[in-house]
């Protein structure tokens, strides 16, 4: 039920951003067209049955938005770094899939792909790794582990 | 005083946002790996667009701010994928060359 | 913001687009092209953000929201058909 109103409201809010109007009609219109779309959405090949998320996912989204906005700006350092001609190691790494299922590594994709010096760059089902391009691939232990440290918070904040 | 801030605000997003766009253009025109271009072009495609874009805020027009504030959530989820798919093309065609040269070999 | 600072903005926007068009000229393989279009869509829309605020109209940044749009469709189909030979 939570997924469905977050989905109505952010369907609801694109409307409205579209419009740039907070008028008692647009918002009717909006909130109506939102609930239509997400109710479409709801039903066929979407209908299999989701975890809905708590309060707790909420938080654990929270933190992940603040981490990649912090990996963001420091990746974008590295790489101004690189483009400016320092000396650096880039190379390719290689972190184990872990637990995660097919949605979390594609969110988890995105989101590591934010950063500009981490580019996702392949999933490698075989040995269940996936591997990402580094802009300082010297020490890959330590973005293992950074990485499996995030991934164990989320895991905690959302209580499963 | 408060206009005076914002206005100062959004004028430093921009020049950082563009100096970022100029570094990362130059880092392309001096590296020639794919893997390399790829992180300048993910500097100029992600933060630079998203610092121009969030510039808005001292344009003085709410029209202005929420379609930014479209583009950046926009460019945020498809600046990753473009990189990811252009990483895996370049990656899958190196390893087939260098199996093609194991088999020839 | 001041006017001339967007004017400023606007302006180096459009030297950035002909950076632009020397890595284009420069690509040694489609790959690298498609690369060098993507960044060249990302200046463009760095440059109508600017005249949308030297201007004060807001159509430019819906303008530039489309050409995003359509050149992440066209990246996507671009990489596709370099790794495959087909485009789907």
């Amino acid at each position: 039920m939570i997924g469905f109103v977050l989905r109505a409201t952010g369907l609801t809010a694109v409307y409205l951003l579209v419009l740039t109007s907070l008028a008692p009609g647009d918002i009717l219109v909006g909130a109506a067209l939102g609930i239509a779309l997400a109710a479409a959405l709801r039903g066929g090949r979407h209908a299999r049955p989701r975890r809905a998320p708590s309060l707790g996912a909420l938080r654990a989204a929270g933190t992940m938005g603040a981490q990649t906005a912090a990996e963001m700006v420091r990746g974008s350092w590295r790489v101004v770094r690189l483009c400016l001609g320092a000396p650096c190691a880039p190379g390719l790494v290689e972190i184990p899939r872990g637990d995660r299922t097919r949605t979390e590594v594609a969110v988890w994709g995105v989101l590591t792909g934010e950063a500009p010096d981490e580019v996702v760059v392949d999933v490698d089902e075989e040995r269940d790794v996936l591997v990402v391009h580094l802009v300082d691939a010297s020490d890959p232990d330590a973005v293992r582990e950074r990485h499996r440290r995030n991934h164990e918070r989320t895991r905690r904040q959302v209580g499963r | 005083m408060g206009a005076t801030l914002l206005a100062v605000l959004a004028s430093g997003l921009l020049v950082l946002g563009l100096s970022l766009a100029t570094i990362g253009l130059y880092g392309m025109l001096r590296r020639r790996d794919v893997f390399h271009q790829l992180h300048a072009a993910g500097l100029v495609m992600g933060p630079a667009v998203i610092l121009v874009l969030l510039a808005s805020v001292g344009s003085g027009s709410w029209e202005i701010v929420t379609s930014a504030a479209l583009v950046v959530l926009f460019v945020l989820v498809t600046s990753p994928l473009s990189g990811h798919a252009i990483a895996q093309a370049a990656h899958r065609r190196r390893r087939r060359l260098s199996e093609d040269a194991d088999r020839r070999a | 913001m001041p006017q001339v600072v967007a004017i400023v903005a606007a302006g180096w926007a459009t030297l950035l687009l002909v950076g632009g068009g020397l890595l284009l000229l420069r690509a040694p393989d489609t790959l690298h092209r498609v690369l060098a279009l993507d960044v060249l869509v990302a200046i463009v829309v760095v440059l109508l953000t600017a005249l949308s605020y030297v201007r004060d109209v807001s159509y430019y940044v819906d303008a530039a929201l489309a050409l995003a749009l359509l050149s992440f469709a066209a990246t996507l189909v671009a990489a596709r058909y370099v790794q495959r030979g087909r485009p789907f």
